[in-house]
């Protein structure tokens, strides 16, 4: 993972990509006991959003250092990873709120814990679910931290129904 | 305490060692979690040809 955070960098530096935060189920681990994964996602704000393939520039930088694509991620190292362009205006803010954390002593943009549960919610897969119930008993967020972002990005009937289903409220 | 809740005790520390490992470290072990998944899925695949790869991506759908 230190090799994918050293390219991150490396590509916000050069400019290929604007900003980026790391979410999903490997910023989940900060927070949580392991959980099993194929493939790292990243968030990533891109400067042309008006091309017909935004991620091209990334693809490229990445092929230029010997980073092939498998399927629709690049394999960087041990890991799969998968850049996804910001959708809609809650991963817009999870991207520039991210904390920046560190992997053996690399910096690393990491979307913070409440709004990995907001972007579960909005994605609502079982483990999705699971991914909220987790942050929730690891106490790195709170149902009142959740319910704040669910009010900003208009997800409050998502929010009583997950709680109605699993928080017995 | 019986013996049934010192297992659960016993759990619920083992849950919150793990918790609290390194990020550094719990990603290694996930890619340990994800090679062991595989390789049982391939197996399984072996076994019956016929069935299809449930291999997912964590990202959501857009």
């Amino acid at each position: 993972m230190k090799d994918v955070a050293r390219l991150l960098n490396d590509m916000l530096s050069a400019g290929v990509i604007a900003d980026y935060a790391i979410f999903g189920a490997v910023a989940q681990m900060r927070y949580t006991p392991t959980v099993a994964t194929m493939d790292a996602d990243i968030l990533v704000v891109m400067e042309g959003k008006d091309t017909l393939d935004v991620l091209k520039p990334i693809y490229e930088f990445c092929t230029d250092r010997g980073y092939t694509p498998d399927r629709e991620t690049i394999r960087v190292g041990e890991w799969p990873v998968q850049f996804i362009p910001v959708f809609n205006p809650l991963t817009e803010d999870a991207v520039r709120e991210a904390e920046t954390g560190e992997i053996e002593g690399i910096a690393f943009r990491v979307v913070r814990a409440d709004f990995l549960a907001a972007i579960a919610l909005n994605t609502g897969r079982p483990k999705d679910f699971t991914r909220i119930l987790a942050l929730l008993e690891s106490r790195a967020v709170s149902s009142e931290d959740i319910a704040e972002l669910t009010r900003r990005y208009r997800l409050q009937s998502e929010w009583e129904r997950f709680k109605e289903r699993f928080l017995d409220e | 305490m019986n013996s049934l809740e010192e297992l659960f005790e016993r759990q619920a520390e083992w849950q919150r060692e793990q918790a609290n490992l390194p990020w550094a470290e719990k990603l290694r072990l996930s890619v340990v979690m994800r090679e062991a998944l595989l390789a049982l899925r391939r197996s399984r695949h072996n076994h019956d040809p016929s069935c299809d790869s449930d291999e997912q991506s964590e990202h959501p759908s857009r």
